[in-house]
Formats: structure tokens, C-alpha cells, sequence
């Protein structure tokens, strides 16, 4: 009985961990530790879940309010404590169904917070983000370079890295332990064929799971 | 899948592809929600819009992609809130049932809906 037991355990292992692995605010160091993220900050992804009710998150991240209340996601304090959200809630959204006149309510709102200019500086809130993610961007796409001042080599990344395109296969591999979507999406950035992309993204999936926990890396077809 | 996909879409690039995929996704998210707020016997307390964030809205959807949106009301209050935490529950059951949902994707907004709301 014991050793039945522990089989059922055993058997449970691989499923607790999938669950773990594709909880929504599960990170993702596929890197296992032992080597640096090429990002300095590392990815995050699936910030807010399926449904609006984010509650095991703080109650702030409840989606669901009033024209007023959902708007103020944009105001400057709620932007320094979860820029994601913030700024998927401004430019990422799309009327689906329901009362048009509310959402357009809520857009005017979010506009008008944006559009607002700083008391101190001429660019308009929405200016003075844009300037940050690019900024943020070209940090995180910063090569590494040597301790050693005036060494230009790179200190530890392989020549995967040493173009854009290439940082991209990289970031198609960072994801795969995320069911295709995340990798399919990466691809299509890329510009490989959209088909060619989908096999791949299925390919890859399939050694995945063959070599789960290992790095490797694998070579895209490139679009027509 | 690819025998669904029309020829003209099949042979384009990866963003219209993409494209495509996200208007097929958002229909049946539309549908799902409709028939869910239907399904209560109760109006709704309030005037309501349902409005998609991330790869939805952004229309770079994959089969696989989560659903995420947010809910505008008209007006805060517990009633409302109620009313909405069971729309979700029945829409939530409503994905489950299309049997394309991984379980853990299944749990956990049932857990966030039922337990802490």
C-alpha cells in the first residue's frame, strides 16, 4: 500500500508542477539562475489573468469599476507601482461588448489623464512614458560588456545574441514553457513565414518537452 | 486547423495571420459573454461594456492565448460587483466547456472568483 502510495505521488509530481509552471504570475527564469538574463530585469508574463476579479493579486488590480475609478490606473502613482498594467490598460484595450457609450466614457477619461501636460515640464504624460519604455527598451537590449574597461567584447553572451533578429529566436526559446502562444507571437515579429513559424512553434514544443529543464537552442526558417 | 483557414489568409504574412486569429477569438469570447450574462434570470443592475486588454485587443491572438479583459459599470456597488463575480463564474464554465482549456488555466480564475471576491 506505501509503495502504491507513492507511486500516486509520483504521478502527481509532473502535474503540480505544470500548474506551477503556467500559474499567471509564475516567473520564468528558464535560465535556471546559472547564467545571466540577457533582459536585465528579466520577463514577466500573464499579469492579469482570465478573468477581471485579480483578487489574489492586491485589490487594486480589479479591473472591473466605473469609468472614473478605472482611469486612474494612469495616474502617475499607480504607474510607479505597475507600469505593465497601467500601460496595457491605456493602449491596449478593445471595446468587445456591452454599452459602447461606457467605454467611450472610459477612453475619454484615460485620454484626458494622458494628454494632461506636467506642471513643470512641456511633454504631455503620455510623451514623457513613451520617452521611458524606449529608454527602458535600449536598456535592456544593452550589450554586456567586460569588467575590464575598453573591452568591447561581450562577457558572457553566446553569438546567439549578436543581433536583433537573433535576440528574438532567443526570446521565442524563453517561452516555450508557456503553451505556443507567447512563442508564436515572437516568431511572427520576427518575419518568418507564418505556417513555417507555426510548425516550428510546434516543433519546438514537441522537443521541449522532450528535453524539459535543459537549454537549447534551434534554428527558425526565415520568411519568403 | 489549417483546413479552416481560408487560402487567401493561409498565404499571408504572420501579422494579418495573427489578425484573423484574433477577430475568429473574439467572436466566440463575445458570444461567451453574452450568453452568460443572458443566462441570469436577473437584469443586469447597471449598464455595463466588456473591453479586451492585451494580446486580444492588441489582435496578436493565438489558440492558445488567455482571455483578459476589464468591465466598465455605471456604478460601484456590492450588488454590482455580485452580479458581475457570477457572470464571470458562468462564462468561466462556458470556456471550460469548449474542452480546449488546460487545467490549470481552468483554476485558477476560480479561485480568485469564488474564494477572495
Amino acid at each position: 500500500m506505501p509503495l502504491a502510495r507513492s507511486l500516486a505521488f509520483i504521478q502527481l509530481s509532473p502535474a503540480l508542477l505544470i500548474d506551477t509552471i503556467t500559474a499567471p504570475q509564475t516567473d520564468f527564469p528558464v535560465l535556471h539562475h546559472r547564467t545571466l538574463s540577457p533582459i536585465a530585469a528579466g520577463l514577466k508574463l500573464d499579469y492579469l489573468g482570465t478573468v477581471p476579479f485579480r483578487s489574489d493579486k492586491q485589490l487594486f488590480f480589479r479591473l472591473i469599476d466605473t469609468p472614473e475609478h478605472l482611469a486612474l490606473w494612469q495616474e502617475n502613482t499607480f504607474f510607479e507601482i505597475d507600469s505593465s498594467v497601467s500601460l496595457l490598460m491605456a493602449e491596449s484595450t478593445r471595446f468587445l461588448a456591452g454599452d459602447g457609450r461606457l467605454y467611450d466614457a472610459y477612453r475619454a477619461e484615460v485620454s484626458r489623464i494622458l494628454d494632461r501636460k506636467q506642471d513643470t515640464k512641456k511633454l504631455r504624460l503620455r510623451q514623457q512614458r513613451a520617452l521611458k519604455l524606449i529608454r527602458n527598451e535600449v536598456e535592456a537590449f544593452r550589450p554586456i560588456y567586460n569588467a575590464e574597461p575598453n573591452d568591447r567584447k561581450y562577457a558572457w553572451l553566446p553569438p546567439l545574441l549578436q543581433s536583433r533578429r537573433n535576440a528574438h529566436l532567443l526570446l521565442c526559446v524563453r517561452s516555450l514553457f508557456r503553451p505556443g502562444s507567447l512563442t508564436f507571437v515572437r516568431c511572427c515579429h520576427s518575419r518568418i513565414a507564418s505556417f513555417a513559424c507555426w510548425r516550428s512553434t510546434l516543433e519546438l514544443q514537441r522537443r521541449s518537452r522532450r528535453t524539459s529543464g535543459t537549454w537549447w537552442t534551434c534554428s527558425l526558417p526565415e520568411a519568403s | 486547423m489549417r483546413a479552416n483557414i481560408p487560402f487567401k489568409v493561409r498565404h499571408s504574412s504572420g501579422r494579418e495571420l495573427l489578425q484573423w486569429l484574433s477577430l475568429k477569438f473574439e467572436d466566440l469570447v463575445v458570444a461567451a459573454l453574452k450568453e452568460s450574462v443572458s443566462s441570469i434570470a436577473e437584469k443586469p443592475p447597471c449598464s455595463y461594456a466588456f473591453f479586451s486588454i492585451g494580446p486580444l485587443a492588441q489582435q496578436q491572438c493565438t489558440p492558445s492565448s488567455r482571455i483578459e479583459f476589464g468591465i466598465v459599470i455605471e456604478r460601484a456597488s456590492m450588488e454590482v460587483f455580485e452580479y458581475f463575480r457570477l457572470v464571470m463564474a458562468l462564462f468561466e464554465l462556458r470556456i471550460i466547456n469548449l474542452l480546449e482549456v488546460c487545467r490549470s488555466l481552468a483554476r485558477s480564475p476560480s479561485s480568485s472568483c469564488h474564494q477572495h471576491f
